[in-house]
């Protein structure tokens, strides 16, 4: 039986194999020769199109180089306009770019007699016209070069474009009018961010609204109204980089807006206008049930260096997150600076992990090092001050860094007070540890000498070692 | 009797060994489709630059910050230029977390001399896992620099560390050995701009420095090194990502973010557990991770590719580096997609558990077995006379030509799209080393993914370090 099934099996798997090649190896033939000629086709295209590329490259930067030279020094509006009107299309394009790239120079008066030549020649005025081209590339292309002009006469036109449907130019006119920065540039602006499209992200939306509505913030306040959370969210991130005492009472609505980003980003407007409405309004953030709100929040009070945030960093310290922690210590830093009063009262007051979270924050800010250096100062009080508050911070624990100051610091002076204040106040660890660095190789002899002597069992246990050589 | 069963088994095999052919083709064939378009929309797009800071001044207090994660171990000859590159990098608001993961060369050394370092007592932000961090450095020179010095773990436990000291809400892990250029992170950070909500990875392109001019930690003048393996690689490294990436991306079942530029959103890493230490490809292994995460939580995270975001990075130059780091992918794609069996086939993770994963699963990991059975079975075929020559030599040539045009198809999306050799001599090298890639190289790859799936099965895995050479800084 099981033959049988084989050899059935056998028979059957031959005939569609050998049917299956009959067809197959005619279909392979076709398809290889097919697929070789494109190959071929594939690498000979390739090959000639880089070369292609390079040869235009090579060609571009010739032209470009000949076009540069001949409106070099100041271009009059009549050989600016003699020379487009012979241009072609792709020389027409390497001369804008070199009179944008000369708009772009320091120097106002260099961008001023460009502009009047581009005016005076009529290419401002083609530039404005190509922004109502079919061709969606001109429209992008105009709408870039307007831009770079920053010319208020586009501005119209460069409005008006803002509702242009394709999203590619409406990108463009956004960045062109956030390089414009008038005020006459929002309504166009502001119609974008009523209702936002995906292609442009609310940042660069924000930031050319931020751009423009220097003075104006009331047309950005509309913003914080709208039902859409991407418009209140865009509305609040432009104001935060708009100090605009109008748009303040707007501001403290929107500290309750349901959208938790849209209060983080009203923390940071509110951060931007030193006034008593504003720090209550952030205070009332840093109690946010949101704890990337409380973190903006804590960010903002430290901007706006409001004393009455030091008590509200203080309960920060408290915070279940971390990051909150760590925030509210950088703002305290920004309030109260790194004062020993503060370090005192968080370990006296608070859990350690405030502690850890303060000097933690501190430190990238160059804590320890700058209470150190306190110990060089001719100041008695200053001198006084840093001596006590590092028996502190030893007392506490903090003293790997210190360990790496005896080592390191510039001054030996400062590095033998140092290692004193470690020796007197330290445990029998930190002093071990300080004997292990007397024996380290490459020590300074005298903070290896100053060690053995602040450290009794340390000239003990070298002079034990000397006799033990000696003998 | 045994004859004729024999003949039975090896006429299916012969079948399952076309069927895998097809299937892995097509799947290419359909990528390079979504590849070729998205790569035509995507230039289309970017016409103008949103994350403009030229244009829009009040964008550099806007934008978000991000830390840029670079794990260090024994890179003394590259560490300080892959800095100063990073320094460079045109995005307003950049911090720098190197992390000396236990080197024993000069690299911390190095780091204190050229940025003046000195230690401070900062205690971790977040609290992943990590082998113990001896000490915390601060640049005096440079504010944006600090260094983490901790005890050797692997390059996973080292991103963990640096993670742990990041303050900002984006962060990219990136090779010490690499260079970024100027724009890249603002091309990546675009990626995450236009999709705030979803975007938790960007995934740049990887491209090889070697042979290229680099001064200044910014590669000036990009060149093609006349090395066998380095060039297989730039062909293979086009085709991953522009051939097959772009199209992954597209779909959302990009399951691949280099480990030498990855943009990622440090609460989703935190949310998901950081890199894992069990696997040597921590890079994927985090992906899928974070696919399997979001996907069971419907949370709708996505993971990009930024074919613009350039990153220049030193390839092996000798067969033997290049094996190691071979085996080493395969290896952890193994470790990898063990441990997430559970989302293959499984249509609540949508695109990744019901193509991305199976893909890795029958075409890469099972790939080698097929390839390797081809040659076995090749003989067997011949002393069992059912051999048909003249259908074996097509279907070779087949093959050769698909894989050619794929090749050819990547190099032209590279120069269409997104130039950098711009020499026609580079492209005379990448058309002939196309063509050269089916005589050698896939045999010599072949057997080192054999070599790493028989150390997987018996657990002879590590990560093996490989020796750099520096960037070369004068002109040719």
């Amino acid at each position: 039986m099981p033959r049988m099934v084989a050899t059935i099996a056998v028979r059957s798997a031959r005939i569609g194999t050998a049917v299956a090649m009959q067809v197959s190896l005619h279909l392979l033939w076709s398809a290889i020769v097919l697929l070789g000629l494109v190959t071929l086709g594939l690498a000979l295209f390739v090959y000639f199109l880089m070369e292609l590329h390079y040869r235009q490259q090579l060609a571009r930067q010739a032209r470009r180089l000949m076009l540069s030279a001949k409106i070099s020094g100041s271009p009059d509006r009549e050989t600016l306009r003699a020379l487009w009107l012979r241009a072609g299309r792709a020389d027409r394009d390497i001369l804008a770019e070199v009179l944008i790239d000369q708009c772009g120079f320091p120097g106002e008066t260099r961008r001023n007699t460009i502009q009047q030549a581009l005016i005076g020649a009529g290419i401002l005025e083609s530039w404005v016209e190509a922004l109502r081209s079919r061709r969606r590339s001109r429209r992008v292309q105009a709408a870039a070069w307007l831009g770079h002009v920053r010319d208020v006469r586009s501005l119209q036109a460069l409005v008006e474009a803002a509702g242009d449907p394709a999203v590619e130019v409406r990108l463009a006119v956004t960045l062109s009018l956030g390089r414009l920065k008038d005020p006459r540039g929002l309504p166009g602006l502001v119609r974008l961010a009523s209702n936002p499209p995906p292609a442009i992200p609310d940042l660069t939306l924000a930031a050319a609204l931020a751009a423009c509505a220097e003075g104006r913030a009331d047309r950005l306040v509309s913003l914080l109204r709208l039902p859409g959370t991407r418009s209140r969210i865009i509305g609040a991130w432009a104001l935060s980089a708009v100090a605009d005492h109008t748009a303040l009472r707007q501001l403290l609505a929107a500290t309750h807006d349901p959208e938790p980003e849209v209060r983080a980003k009203v923390a940071r407007a509110l951060s931007r206008i030193p006034a008593p409405e504003s720090e209550r309004g952030i205070l009332c953030l840093t109690r946010d049930p949101v704890w990337f709100v409380r973190l903006r929040a804590f960010t903002a009070l430290g901007e706006l260096h409001a004393a009455v945030g030091g008590a509200a960093a203080l309960e920060g310290l408290v915070d279940d997150v971390r990051e909150v922690r760590y925030r509210a210590a950088g703002t305290l830093r920004r309030i109260r600076g790194m004062t020993s009063e503060t370090v005192r009262e968080v370990l006296a007051t608070r859990p350690r992990l405030s502690f850890d979270s303060l000097v933690s924050e501190w430190e990238r800010a160059g804590f320890l090092w700058e209470v150190v250096a306190g110990l060089s100062t001719r100041q008695y009080a200053r001198f006084i001050e840093s001596r006590e508050l590092l028996r502190v911070l030893i007392a506490a624990g903090v003293t790997s860094a210190l360990m790496h100051f005896v080592l390191v610091y510039p001054q030996i002076k400062v590095r033998l007070r140092l290692l004193r204040l470690l020796a007197e106040a330290g445990t029998p660890a930190i002093r071990a540890e300080l004997l292990a660095l007397a024996g380290r190789p490459g020590i300074d002899a005298r903070v290896a000498a100053k060690i053995r002597q602040v450290i009794p069992t340390a000239s003990a246990a070298a002079s034990a070692a000397d006799q033990h050589s000696s003998r | 009797m045994t004859a004729d069963w024999l003949k039975v088994v090896l006429l299916v095999l012969q079948v399952l060994v076309f069927g895998y052919f097809i299937s892995l083709n097509a799947l290419y064939f359909v990528l390079l489709c979504f590849s070729v378009l998205w790569c035509r929309r995507y230039k289309k797009k970017v016409v103008a630059h949103p994350i403009d800071f030229e244009a829009l001044e009040p964008l550099k207090v806007l934008v978000p910050p991000v830390t840029l994660v670079v794990p260090a171990y024994n890179e003394e000859r590259v560490i300080v230029q892959s800095v100063h590159s990073l320094l460079g990098v045109s995005y307003a608001r950049v911090e720098i977390v190197v992390v000396n993961d236990g080197s024993t060369d000069g690299t911390l050394g190095e780091l204190t001399r050229s940025f003046s370092l000195r230690k401070a007592e900062v205690l971790p932000s977040s609290v992943l896992p990590t082998r113990p961090v001896r000490d915390f450095y601060v640049s005096t020179v440079e504010p944006r620099l600090v260094v983490v010095d901790k005890e050797n773990g692997g390059k996973a436990d080292a991103l963990n560390a640096g993670i742990n000291f990041c303050k900002t809400p984006y962060f990219l892990a990136m090779d010490a050995d690499s260079l970024l250029e100027p724009e890249a992170l603002t091309y990546a950070l675009r990626a995450v701009l236009e999709d705030r909500e979803r975007v938790v990875a960007v995934g740049g392109i990887v491209r090889g420095v070697n042979g290229s001019v680099v001064d200044g930690g910014r590669v000036r003048r990009p060149n093609l090194q006349f090395n066998f393996w380095v060039l297989m690689q730039v062909i293979e490294y086009l085709r991953s990502f522009l051939a097959g990436r772009a199209g992954w991306s597209q779909i959302n079942g990009l399951l691949i973010v280099p480990g030498a530029f990855g943009l990622f959103q440090k609460a989703a890493c935190l949310a998901v557990g950081g890199y894992s230490t069990e696997t040597v490809t921590e890079d994927l292994e985090l992906v899928v991770r974070l696919h399997r995460y979001a996907r069971g939580r419907k949370l709708g995270w996505r993971a990009v590719f930024a074919p613009d975001a350039v990153c220049w990075t030193e390839m092996p130059t000798r067969a033997r580096v290049l094996g190691r780091q071979r085996k080493r992918w395969q290896e952890g794609l193994w470790q990898t997609l063990v441990k997430h069996r559970a989302m293959l086939f499984r249509p609540r993770y949508g695109v990744v558990g019901m193509l991305a994963v199976p893909h890795q699963v029958l075409h890469e990991l099972g790939g080698p077995f097929v390839e390797f059975g081809g040659l076995l079975l090749l003989p067997l075929f011949y002393f069992l006379g059912i051999l048909n020559w003249t259908a074996f030599v097509l279907y070779l040539a087949l093959a050769f030509f698909v894989g050619v045009l794929f090749s050819l198809m990547s190099v032209l999306i590279d120069q269409t799209h997104f130039p950098r050799h711009r020499f026609p001599h580079d492209a005379l090298l990448l058309l002939a080393f196309s063509l050269v890639e089916y005589f050698g190289y896939r045999q010599v790859f072949l057997y080192w993914r054999l070599v790493a799936t028989w150390n997987y099965f018996f657990g002879r895995i590590a990560w093996r370090v490989s020796s750099r050479t520096g960037f070369r800084t004068q002109a040719r």
